[in-house]
């Protein structure tokens, strides 16, 4: 289930505004017990209901968008792993997939670690360190729910396997889901109108993981290829006050956005101070 | 956690990087759907290259710095709304490069 742009208050009662956001959140659900219930944040109780029921309560320890509130309901398999940051500290990595792709996301999901490194090297720790992080299997692509993404792209290079040069070899939903960890769930706009906030600088993050990963010039390289997607047709900040979120028909607060962010960087013509740049917007806005 | 609007990044942006007038830049980009286009032409002159340039913006004070390599060297040369000319050391035209992929700008080549 995923509900951004449409709204949480499509499914649980809220006050369904970006401008807002529950400090702490406590999600429980009861289901069949044949089955796992996964949401955000840490699992606090995992319990027998009787009459074939079992309920999972889940803890968010940090501010979320009532749209990264999620459920998820499935005859899930758990592993779990975890990323060791520069200074040290231990991330618990969990991992919920469906029991048939359980030996491909053993091998698949190692690229995590790639993406919370170059994360971490450009913006600082991942953000919500105490929740975890976690990666859900799901019938559809994807959606950067917080501490609990979503993951629908079959464990397949790219998008769905493809939109990717052909010499880079990452997941797309992986990459992209988490970079919005930082932008979208821990920087967060507070209008639609905004929202190039989330997906602009996400975007831009994709280049600068194949930077790390890769070379400058190989980002690049993966930015030439998303500038085909560019229409020019909307301004990127749309208007403010309106639930207007299908505004936007083309995919330029992704793709322009990006580029925008590249072209300040040639402007600045400086690489370090660029990238101290990066790190001190998200640690200090 | 921080919940912001557009206008904390595009302030937070320019006081970081006080010493680069932002404000056209981010009203180019963010508030118009159009992107600047460049418009140049490379002539060959006795005396070198002769590299003339227009930028056409919706911002019309809008100023970009551009690098440009001519043979081995990189030389930065800034657009704005106006006609510019400069004579490039060099005497053929397939020595100056503009660093197009740098920049989310369209590049037109005059005749």
């Amino acid at each position: 289930m995923a509900c951004q742009g449409d709204g949480a208050s499509l499914w649980w009662p809220c006050k369904d505004h970006l401008s807002d956001e529950p400090n702490t959140t406590v999600i429980k659900i009861t289901v069949p017990d044949t089955l796992k219930a996964v949401a955000n944040g840490r699992l606090i109780t995992d319990r027998r209901e009787g009459k074939g029921k079992h309920s999972f309560t889940w803890a968010v320890s940090y501010p979320i968008n009532s749209y990264n509130i999620n459920v998820n309901v499935g005859n899930y398999v758990h592993f779990n792993d975890t990323y060791t940051a520069n200074d040290g500290a231990k991330l618990d990595l969990d991992y919920y997939v469906l029991p048939y792709n359980l030996e491909k996301a053993k091998k698949h999901f190692r690229q995590v670690h790639d993406v919370l490194g170059c994360f971490e090297e450009f913006f600082g720790k991942y953000p919500f360190w105490e929740d975890g992080y976690k990666l859900i299997e799901t019938s559809y692509l994807g959606m950067e729910h917080q501490s609990a993404i979503a993951y629908g792209n079959l464990y397949r290079r790219g998008y769905l396997g493809d939109r990717i040069p052909k010499d880079m070899n990452f997941d797309y939903i992986i990459l992209h889901e988490s970079g919005h960890e930082y932008f979208g769930n821990s920087v967060s706009a507070s209008d639609l109108a905004d929202m190039w906030i989330h997906e602009s600088f996400t975007t831009y993050m994709e280049a600068l993981f194949v930077e790390c990963q890769m070379s400058y010039s190989a980002a690049v390289r993966y930015l030439e290829y998303q500038r085909p997607f560019i229409r020019n047709e909307e301004p990127i900040i749309g208007v403010r006050g309106v639930n207007w979120h299908k505004r936007v028909t083309t995919s330029d607060q992704y793709y322009k956005g990006s580029w925008i962010l590249h072209t300040l960087r040639s402007i600045v013509d400086d690489d370090d101070r660029w990238k101290a740049y990066l790190k001190k917007f998200v640690q200090r806005i | 956690m921080k919940i912001i609007i557009s206008e904390d990044i595009l302030e937070y942006t320019q006081a970081y990087f006080k010493e680069i007038e932002l404000k056209h830049f981010f009203s180019q980009y963010l508030y118009r759907p159009e992107i600047p286009v460049i418009h140049y032409k490379l002539s060959e002159t006795q005396d070198g290259i002769k590299m003339q340039y227009q930028m056409q913006s919706q911002e019309s004070d809008l100023k970009i710095p551009i690098k440009v390599r001519v043979g081995n060297q990189t030389i930065k040369i800034i657009a704005e709304n106006k006609l510019k000319s400069l004579l490039l050391e060099t005497d053929k035209c397939s020595d100056v490069q503009i660093l197009k992929n740098l920049y989310l700008l369209d590049f037109v080549i005059q005749p």
